[in-house]
């Protein structure tokens, strides 16, 4: 597992873990590394990261703005959702007028939009804003075919 | 149509802008990813026992850490395979030394170290470098008086003749230590003879240094 300070390219947390431990587990210590890694003179703070950081012990760390071992004040973060059979359904659900184009190659179309899906959150305060959930569509063009002569 | 999704705190940034702003992680985290395994050899483990292979990672990412400077000053384009892997043999004539740790900008530090790096992964250039070196020194020590003390040569060198730099062979103490600096390759190439252990100079002839 390796924490990368994005900006200056240099590896701020890293830790060698056994080839059976999932990738979502204990992630927390690792960030709290990363952020202590950083020099002072760092004001602002952004996490990303792929599906194993949507780890509940993460994020409600990330969203308190008076979090332990960690730099004070806000931290925004993206990190990649995990799909469920739920968010899936709210995806397709959502109206066409929401989708935005992303970019367009020359193989593939993509498209984004912001989803209505609000999940049940089990801990942390309640009055904190909910997450906000982004869609991101990849569809693959269709060409005609030839006509055979 | 495949769908993917992120999770956020961002509510000011536009859609667009967030998910490419998450997706960038593909050029930062995941290419770290492909340097540590495939240029400093963190995708292979040196053996069974975790300690060990744990140690083996944290040195990958201590060579990264390292190497991304020779990768700011410009040296990857020459190295034959990558960055990663110039700085890491650059870092070897100086085992045993300890520096301050890398400060920002990355840049600064490693422009100055950019000549060494290129030199690193260039063996003509090397070669220019090594024979310009040796005959200015040449012609530095080429100025001191002669001394009257005897050449103590290290023994397997005892049958070994002088080759055409004869001020290091004639300067005493300096000669010496210079005999035990076999890095520097401040004396002519040698071959190996039949017999173990004894080493002579080239012929007279055939001398190129």
């Amino acid at each position: 597992m390796l924490a990368l300070w994005a900006e200056m390219n240099v590896v701020v947390a890293d830790e060698f873990r056994d080839g059976n431990v999932p990738a979502h587990q204990e992630l927390l210590p690792i960030a709290q590394r990363a952020f202590q890694a950083l020099p002072e003179t760092v004001r602002e703070f952004y996490w990303r990261g792929d599906s194993a950081c949507q780890e509940q012990s993460l994020l409600a760390w990330l969203r308190d703005e008076q979090r332990p071992q960690g730099p004070q004040g806000f931290v925004g973060f993206a990190v990649s959702a995990r799909m469920n059979a739920a968010l899936h359904a709210e995806i397709v659900a959502t109206v066409e007028a929401r989708w935005q184009p992303y970019s367009e190659a020359s193989r593939a179309i993509k498209e984004c939009a912001e989803v209505d899906y609000v999940p049940a959150e089990s801990v942390g305060p309640r009055d904190r804003e909910p997450l906000r959930y982004v869609a991101f569509a990849r569809s693959n063009r269709r060409y005609l075919p030839t006509a055979v002569r | 149509m495949k769908y993917f999704a992120g999770v956020t705190n961002l509510w000011e940034w536009p859609p667009k802008r967030l998910l490419a702003w998450h997706r960038e992680k593909a050029g930062s985290i995941e290419a770290l990813h492909d340097v540590i395994k495939n240029q400093l050899a963190g995708g292979v483990m040196p053996c069974g026992r975790f300690g060990a292979n744990a140690a083996w990672l944290r040195l990958a990412v201590l060579t990264y850490n390292r190497a991304d400077g020779a990768e700011a000053a410009g040296a990857a384009p020459g190295a034959p395979d990558g960055a990663a892997q110039a700085a890491a043999l650059s870092d070897l004539p100086h085992s045993g030394k300890t520096g301050p740790p890398r400060a920002p900008p990355p840049a600064a530090a490693a422009a100055e170290l950019a000549t060494v790096f290129q030199l690193a992964v260039r063996p003509a250039l090397v070669a220019f470098a090594r024979a310009r070196l040796i005959r200015e020194v040449a012609t530095l020590f080429a100025s001191f008086p002669p001394t009257t003390e005897t050449t103590r040569a290290p023994a397997a060198s005892r049958t070994a003749r002088a080759c055409s730099l004869d001020p290091f062979r004639h300067s005493g103490p300096l000669s010496s230590l210079l005999d035990h600096l076999s890095g520097l390759s401040l004396h002519c190439p040698r071959r190996v003879l039949a017999s173990y252990g004894r080493i002579t100079d080239y012929e007279p002839g055939t001398r190129r240094c």
